[in-house]
């Protein structure tokens, strides 16, 4: 079976690997790149635990082939901490407000807000309801999820604020 | 679950691609995948050749032409959501994909993949019907790239079957441009927010210096195999006000409408959701009319 | 998924030429499309294919059929098919009842189909329309050949047959069948074939689409616009 060769940036960090055409993305990064934080749930796109970010943006791994993704990046769950390990701000929120029991839908819903608040530093809950219905959680209800969002929002609003007047002290 | 082996293909221009679905025997195109890959996983769809369109950036286009809004098969549905040209001259567009799926699926599927899927109760193929859409298809001959055009209202042969030969790939939309200030609504009931519609409605409208209608488009999706404009309807209401009597008119049509029923919904209910819907979407479309003076 | 698909046909022939026709399965069962026959088994049953493209799927069925019932005095024959798809996705079996009956100088054949899905194909998609339309679009093609058939009978009858060999897998059609031919040569001549049989290409879903564009267009125009009930 001919291979396909993928040269692709996860998380920051460039990967080169043959795949077979029919390697679904999801698979390339749990089981070629040892990035086990994309999740499996459905497999036909619906549940939304195996979203990640392709070019910044979120799609679904279990939809897309490891060959399509050749010269693009990639952003998954294991990129959002620091490289010392410290929670960025939303995965900090999620803790903080319990937006997670089991953790399964976890990866995906971060992904989900990550892009959103990259879009908008002042989300609505309306708006947070918005993005993460393509995401299913069994454990929470939602509520400490969106929860979670908002307060990461307004964190994330206080950090930029008091950035510009940090950098002056520097 | 994983799909079944095949070869795939990456071609980066539209020739490539045409030519790969010309020649190959037992060839499928992957647009956005967001349908064709979940099939594929469940292998209840099969294929040798996978030719991936990603790469042809020339699909991608979305721009105005000769009066006319061209959209490439190959857009992203949420690209075409936050285009400032789409929002500007087919607002409709931009309402209708609020309803289409999550942010997700828009991302990575496309316009041209959806029309060729044509799910009966999908919004795109409803709002390109409403916009009077023209395809361009290409097909592999003589060793060029030959294309013929064919109006939205001949799309549908049957249930989620295009009027796509063999070897033929569709390239591109066209959609007529309403007046600025026209006035449109897509309403849409669903059990759950992004699922596709059971009855989703397209309007559009224009009205004289006097508030009566002049130019109308009606489209209904979820009923039949193919998006349905109400060209009976649309002909009634020209020159009438834009009241309750028109909404009457359009809903009691949208109610008598040839429904189909399935596992999920029956006659009564689609036919009920027809004229809810019709009227609604009609009654948003006039409140966003602004009058020509 | 059980689903029953009442339609009918009418042929422009006598109905003794239709029936005749309809019965020899050897020679009616091609004019099927997508219907592909094979060898008849000692107990009198066929084997055979038929493939089908049903919205995005293209479903191959691998099986047999055989009349279970045939009434030449009231022209009634009820045919009893099943196959499984090749690639695993389910499988159908149908119980189809013919009538056939003098409808003026024309033939008008009644057939009411009990079919029974099961596995994957079974859960897929729009079901039961899906199923019907594509059943009444099928049958429609089917008359078109049958009628094509009689017809080259009719012409060929006061001379003996030309016998070429039917080609399978040209793309183009015979001459007598004009563009909507669709149906497969038999896998083995058991006896010479009396007129040259339709022949299908390889890859019956393009011809097959364009005839049935042709033909539905009218099926359509009156589905959109008027006020009759669908099933």
């Amino acid at each position: 079976m001919e291979t396909r060769t993928v040269r692709v940036v996860v998380n920051g960090t460039a990967y080169e690997r043959e795949v077979e055409p029919r390697r679904m993305l999801g698979d390339f990064l749990r089981h070629d790149l040892d990035l086990t934080g994309t999740h499996y749930g459905c497999e036909h796109g619906v549940c939304g635990a195996c979203t990640v970010l392709i070019d910044g943006r979120t799609a679904r791994a279990c939809l897309t082939l490891a060959a399509q993704m050749d010269g693009h990046t990639l952003t998954t769950v294991e990129g959002l901490a620091g490289a010392d390990g410290t929670l960025n701000a939303l995965q900090k929120a999620f803790a903080e407000c319990h937006a997670l029991q089991c953790g399964f839908c976890t990866p995906g819903m971060l992904m989900t807000l990550t892009e959103l608040l990259n879009e908008t530093d002042s989300p609505t809950e309306a708006e947070i309801r918005e993005a993460i219905t393509g995401n299913l959680c069994r454990c929470t209800g939602y509520q400490p999820i969106v929860a979670a969002a908002l307060l990461a929002a307004q964190r994330i609003r206080e950090q930029r604020a008091a950035a510009p007047a940090a950098q002056a002290t520097e | 679950m994983k799909p079944s082996e095949f070869e795939y293909h990456a071609p980066t221009t539209i020739d490539d691609a045409v030519r790969l679905l010309g020649t190959l025997e037992d060839a499928r195109v992957l647009a956005g995948g967001q349908s064709l890959m979940p099939m594929m996983n469940f292998r209840y769809l099969m294929t040798t050749h996978l030719i991936d369109l990603n790469g042809v950036d020339a699909l991608t286009r979305i721009e105005e032409r000769n009066g006319r809004l061209h959209i490439g098969a190959m857009a992203r549905q949420r690209d075409i959501e936050l285009s400032p040209l789409v929002t500007q001259r087919a607002p409709l567009i931009r309402d209708a994909y609020q309803l289409v799926s999550h942010k997700q699926i828009r991302n990575r599927g496309t316009l041209g993949g959806s029309l060729c899927q044509l799910d009966p109760s999908s919004e795109q193929p409803c709002f390109t019907a409403a916009l009077d859409g023209v395809l361009t298809i290409a097909r592999h001959e003589d060793g060029a790239v030959a294309t013929r055009e064919l109006p939205m209202s001949d799309w549908a042969l049957m249930y989620m079957t295009p009027a796509l030969e063999e070897g033929e790939l569709l390239t591109g939309i066209s959609l007529d441009i309403w007046p600025a200030g026209h006035g449109y609504a897509f309403e849409e009931f669903a059990r759950r927010h992004g699922d596709y519609a059971i009855v989703g409605v397209a309007a559009l409208c224009t009205a004289d210096a006097h508030g009566r209608l002049d130019r109308v488009s009606l489209t209904v999706c979820g009923v039949a195999p193919g998006p349905v404009r109400m060209h009976e309807v649309e002909t009634a209401l020209r020159g009438r006000p834009m009241d309750e009597d028109a909404l009457r008119i359009a809903g009691d049509a949208a109610r008598e409408l040839d429904v189909m029923t399935d596992a999920h919904v029956s006659t009564d209910y689609r036919q009920h959701l027809a004229g809810v819907l019709t009227e609604r979407a009609l009654k948003t479309a006039f409140s966003r009319v602004a009058t020509k003076s | 998924m059980a689903v029953t698909i009442r339609s009918s046909f009418t042929v422009d022939a006598p109905p003794a030429d239709v029936w005749k026709t309809m019965i020899d399965i050897e020679r009616s069962a091609p004019c099927f499309p997508g219907a592909e026959l094979k060898e008849q088994q000692p107990d009198g049953s066929y084997k055979g294919g038929f493939t089908v493209k049903l919205g995005p799927l293209t479903l191959k069925f691998a099986g047999k059929f055989r009349i279970a019932e045939q009434n030449d005095a009231d022209r009634t024959v009820v045919v009893s098919a099943s196959g499984t798809d090749t690639k695993g996705r389910g499988g159908a079996d149908a119980q189809i009842n013919a009538v056939v009956t003098e409808a003026g100088s024309k033939t008008k054949v009644d057939v009411v189909s009990d079919v029974n899905l099961s596995g994957t194909v079974a859960q897929y998609g729009r079901g039961a329309g899906m199923i019907e339309a594509l059943s009444q679009q099928l049958l429609n093609q089917f008359a078109k050949n049958l009628t094509a058939l009689i017809e080259a009978d009719a012409a060929q009858a006061p001379a003996a047959a030309a016998d070429q060999p039917a080609t399978p897998a040209a793309a183009g059609s015979p001459a007598q069948t004009s563009g909507t031919a669709t149906a497969a040569a038999p896998a083995e001549a058991r006896r010479p074939a009396p007129a040259p049989a339709p022949v299908v290409p390889l890859d019956a879903g393009a011809l097959v689409r364009k005839a049935m564009w042709l033909s539905i267009r009218n099926f359509f125009a009156r589905l959109f616009g008027s006020k009759k009930q669908q099933q």
